[in-house]
């Protein structure tokens, strides 16, 4: 018999669909962040090499490349919310109150550890907090190797600061706040307060808050926040601090390694990490309407700055997506904008209203502005595509479908599935297909490079779930011949093809 | 051939200034022109007067405007040929094909004539009104007044096109019908059927009325401050409209040419 993985090696390159029964709770990762997929992760936790995959309640193994039945288990149950991270061959699960660690051996769940902890009551612990009865896991980054000693610590935001947690023996145990990196705390505003009937009128306490974010690279802890300004503005702020390790715990370098702030810029214009350089970049999303139609058409202002406020670049599109997208298309480390022009109004409102209750195909163009070093952002798309969208219903019947395309969620840019440094565009053109077309310098094929067929495909991500260097696509479809049954996802693995 | 068509379109046009029911068209769309501000009032903001521009030309031009031309159109053969008058017309030394020709160019006149005027209504509005400075955005001037001239004036001419394969359309529909009543309805009959059903039958893109708006495309892209281009959407207009001139005048002739007159 001839081998599959020959035929495609011989005609070039396709997508291999692997078993599974049952969902992989997937959610695409926000454009711009290093993740390809949320809901699941990726790791070798039988220590044979290959990467498997972790769901919310099944470990997937890979077996001669795929992910087939045989190698599915399901994960413990903690009894209650937990948030899971990956560590080699470990999973780390944080509860309300206590911490776990368990470990795939002898075909079966070993507990590494299961320790009663208290955590700092912000962030993700009050999420898990909130409703405790649930039994659940979702998946959060919280493991850092912070003193480069090969073993996790645990970060963690708390309400007075970054706290660290280490392990000790066989425990883990605090070791230290990172107060100096915080913001200082301001004003919140004050929730509505009754005043009538009298008897619910209450004296309300000022509340104060602090927001921000941080990473965490090398030793160095870098968080960035915004703080008000005169005149109504605010001005973004970035610190990076080395991480300084003792006995006693860790604590931050006296001196930043990194401390910009950006010019005071209006409350809607938010700090984004779009290339490497040390100043803030800074994206403002506003949705108008078209002055010049007599239907409302939406128009996507995004003004971007990559100089700290400095200098913008606004590039307007008339699209239904509000969510801008960024990646970086060409492999040169800066991410870069990838507009996007519905032609769903083009012609005037009688063409509209006649396309809108009769037309069932849709053109999408995708147009991508490159950042360059120098330059920022190119005011004009460096390259344009013209992607055809057959929906299941007209627009005016607002198809599951056609609110999927509103929502820019058949369309995913994210993915490079011929591992040749630039990324590919995979789009769902038709209610049955998803069609994946290659990107280069000059932009994308012409033609499909890949497809995946499968009935009615209800949504997709895509993320290199084998960890060969090619990415993959999750797609939700029905059950074929029983539609009463929940969905399923379906893995299609990226075969052949030259690199 | 040539002058006797020319002469005969020179007859024509006097003709149809002596009609009161010809001025009603251009009364109308330059009453409409002048009280778009009502539904889309001009600001002082910059951008304000040419956005008013770039809706109330296309609006005009292409609801009104175009039922204007089809009902015009339709009448200019089938009122000579409903009252008996195409019979002394034709005793003159013209052929029938120049005859028709000569209206086909009376109505692409009208057409013309109704593109001018809802042009100039509508910059008198905007200038009065508000400000043609240039279209700025964020503090940069990203097209100036020049600009949004030339943008309008390409855009108007190339908008002839599809106006006046409209009107070779009605003039079509008029040599077939025979009576002005039935050829008004049919040529807007028609057009409504063949708009509602050319998505579903996959013809859209093959009918000049699809891109009856493309030229002013770019104009009204250029007022919003949008990524525009003339290409490929302009050379569609002009194909399919320039196509759909040659279909219908050879229909119009040929259809002329055999059609008994005395009945």
């Amino acid at each position: 018999m001839i081998s599959p993985l020959l035929v495609l090696a011989i005609l070039g390159a396709d997508f291999v669909q692997q078993e599974f029964d049952g969902v992989i709770p997937y959610e695409p990762a926000p454009y711009g962040t290093p993740e390809k997929g949320k809901g699941f992760r990726l790791g070798d936790f039988n220590g044979d090499g290959a990467s498997d995959v972790i769901t919310k309640d099944t470990l997937l193994f890979q077996i001669d490349g795929g992910f087939p039945r045989r190698g599915q288990r399901p994960l413990p149950n903690f009894g209650g919310r937990a948030a899971g991270d990956v560590w080699g061959l470990d999973l780390y699960f944080l509860l309300a109150d206590r911490l776990e660690v368990v470990r795939w051996s002898n075909d079966t769940w070993q507990r590494v550890l299961s320790q009663e902890m208290v955590w700092p009551r912000a962030g993700l612990i009050t999420q898990l907090s909130s409703s405790p009865e649930e039994n659940s896991i979702s998946f959060a980054t919280f493991l850092f190797d912070l003193d480069g000693q090969g073993a996790p610590e645990i970060i963690l935001p708390g309400e007075d600061g970054v706290h660290v947690y280490r392990r000790k023996g066989p425990f883990f145990e605090p070791a230290g706040t990172l107060l100096a990196a915080v913001p200082p705390l301001t004003l919140a505003n004050a929730d509505n307060v009754a005043l009538w009937p009298k008897e619910r009128r209450v004296l309300a306490p000022p509340t104060q808050t602090r927001t921000f974010s941080f990473t965490i690279q090398e030793r160095q802890i870098r968080l960035a926040y915004a703080s008000p300004a005169p005149g109504g503005m605010v001005q973004h702020r970035i610190c990076q601090y080395p991480v300084l390790t003792g006995e006693a715990g860790f604590s931050l370098g006296q001196e930043p390694a990194l401390d910009v702030t950006s010019k005071p810029v209006p409350p809607g214009v938010n700090a984004m990490f779009l290339n490497n350089d040390d100043a803030i970049d800074l994206c403002q999303t506003q949705v108008t309407s078209m002055l010049t139609s007599t239907v409302p058409v939406p128009v996507l202002n995004v003004s971007l700055s990559t100089d700290g406020g400095e200098t913008f670049t606004s590039i307007r599109s008339v699209t239904l997506t509000t969510t801008p997208r960024f990646a970086d298309m060409n492999g040169d480390g800066f991410l870069d904008f990838i507009g996007e022009r519905t032609a769903l109004f083009d012609g005037g409102l009688r063409e509209t209203l006649l396309r809108a209750m009769s037309r069932r195909r849709l053109e999408h163009e995708v147009r991508v502005h490159l950042q360059s070093a120098t330059k920022g952002f190119s005011n004009t798309p460096v390259f344009a595509h013209l992607f055809s969208v057959d929906l299941d219903k007209a627009p005016l019947h607002q198809s599951p479908l056609f609110m999927r395309y509103t929502r820019g969620s058949l369309l995913d840019t994210q993915g490079d599935f011929d591992a040749n440094g630039f990324l590919d565009a995979a789009i769902q053109d038709r209610p049955d297909r998803i069609s994946v077309y290659r990107g280069s310098q000059t932009g994308f094929d012409d033609a499909p490079y890949a497809t995946i067929t499968l009935p009615a495909i209800e949504s997709f991500c895509v993320a290199d779930l084998n960890a060969d260097g090619r990415d993959d696509i999750l797609a939700d479809a029905p059950v074929p011949g029983a539609p009463d049954r929940p969905s399923r996802t379906s893995i299609y693995l990226m075969k052949g093809g030259a690199q | 051939m040539i002058p006797r068509i020319l002469n005969a379109y020179m007859v024509e046009c006097l003709k149809a200034m002596r009609a009161r029911s010809t001025y009603l068209g251009p009364v109308l769309v330059v009453l409409l022109s002048m009280l778009a501000p009502l539904i889309h009032p001009i600001t002082d903001d910059s951008g304000s007067a040419y956005a008013f521009i770039a809706f109330t030309t296309p609006m005009v031009l292409n609801l009104l405007g175009l039922l204007l031309v089809l009902t015009f159109c339709a009448g200019l053969v089938s009122s000579e040929l409903g009252s008996g008058t195409i019979r002394l017309v034709l005793v003159r030394p013209l052929l029938r094909h120049e005859f028709l020709l000569a209206k086909l160019l009376l109505g692409m006149t009208y057409a013309a004539l109704l593109t001018v005027l809802v042009g100039v209504s509508t910059w008198a509005v905007a200038a009065i009104q508000g400000r043609l400075s240039g279209v700025v955005f964020g503090g940069e001037m990203l097209h100036t007044s020049t600009d949004m001239v030339e943008a309008y004036m390409l855009g108007a001419l190339a908008g002839l096109a599809p106006q006046f394969a409209a009107a070779a359309f009605a003039v079509m529909v008029s040599t077939l019908a025979r009576s002005t009543g039935a050829a008004v309805g049919a040529a807007v009959g028609i057009w409504i059927v063949c708009d509602t059903l050319k998505y579903p039958l996959r013809i859209a893109p093959f009918l000049f009325s699809t891109y009856m708006e493309s030229p002013w495309q770019v104009f009204t892209t250029y007022c919003e401050g949008l990524e525009s281009s003339w290409t490929p959407a302009l050379y569609y207009c002009l194909a399919s409209s320039l196509g759909a001139i040659a279909l219908f005048t050879t229909v119009a002739v040929v259809s002329f040419n055999r059609r008994n007159i005395q009945a």
